[in-house]
């Protein structure tokens, strides 16, 4: 990926978005699959790469906000781990295009869940006003 | 275990998985979309160790966007504060389902 002001911008919203666990490293990795010359693989991993100082520091910031909960984080990080490892020698060993097809749709069904829920909430939120 | 499965076969998405499950264990949006980072962060970490022992990766690649990645994160970070929970979620899942569409019609 070439520094250049939009990669700096790209990487900006994408760490804001990240910070605020809006799925910033979607965002980061639609703009690598655009505009980069990197393979899946490589995207993946730069993704991961630019997460982690965004991630260390947003945490500074939430933790003093007393928004995160500590209580469900060992459990979750301890089976998380396994996973991660399993997930990333998998990505590593299959074809890319199937990676990014089952990532798509993978994100459809979470978008549209999302969404289901948002108006839910919002339609809630008037009729309380109202 | 399947957010870190996640994440690491697709450098993405597990977070997002783990906001949906945290609300589910009853967290506010707000404390579920921060939690997530505080979960993912490590598991992140492991994944990328993975991806750089199969050579993916050279680590200073990514010192050039350190800055931005960190103005960024303080950004977001004041902004969780300020949005509202319904609005969160709508800017959730619209960012998604724009990232779904254009990777399925690319």
């Amino acid at each position: 990926m070439h520094a250049s002001l939009f990669s700096f911008l790209a990487v900006f919203l994408a760490s804001a978005a990240a910070a605020m666990g809006l799925g910033g490293g979607t965002v980061l990795l639609l703009y690598l699959s655009f505009f980069s010359s990197l393979g899946q693989v490589q995207m993946q991993a730069m993704n991961l790469l630019l997460f982690l100082p965004a991630a260390a520091l947003s945490l500074y910031f939430h933790r003093k906000n007393g928004l995160i909960c500590t209580s469900v984080l060992l459990p979750c990080i301890l089976g998380g781990v396994l996973g991660g490892v399993g997930g990333s020698v998998l990505s590593n060993r299959l074809d890319p295009g199937f990676t990014k097809r089952a990532f798509a749709v993978f994100l459809l069904a979470i978008g549209l869940r999302e969404l289901w829920l948002s108006g839910g909430m919002i339609v809630k939120k008037f009729r309380h006003r109202a | 275990m399947i957010i870190g499965l996640l994440n690491g076969f697709f450098g993405s998405g597990g977070g997002i998985l783990a906001v949906a499950l945290l609300e589910r264990r009853g967290l506010s949006p707000r404390q579920a979309h921060a939690t997530s980072v505080a979960l993912i962060l490590p598991l992140s970490v492991i994944s990328l160790a993975v991806y750089w022992m199969h050579g993916s990766i050279r680590l200073g690649q990514g010192l050039p966007f350190l800055l931005p990645a960190l103005l960024g994160s303080a950004v977001g970070a004041w902004g969780l504060k300020k949005i509202s929970a319904p609005l969160l979620k709508l800017l959730f899942s619209l960012l998604i389902l724009y990232s779904a569409i254009r990777l399925l019609t690319r």
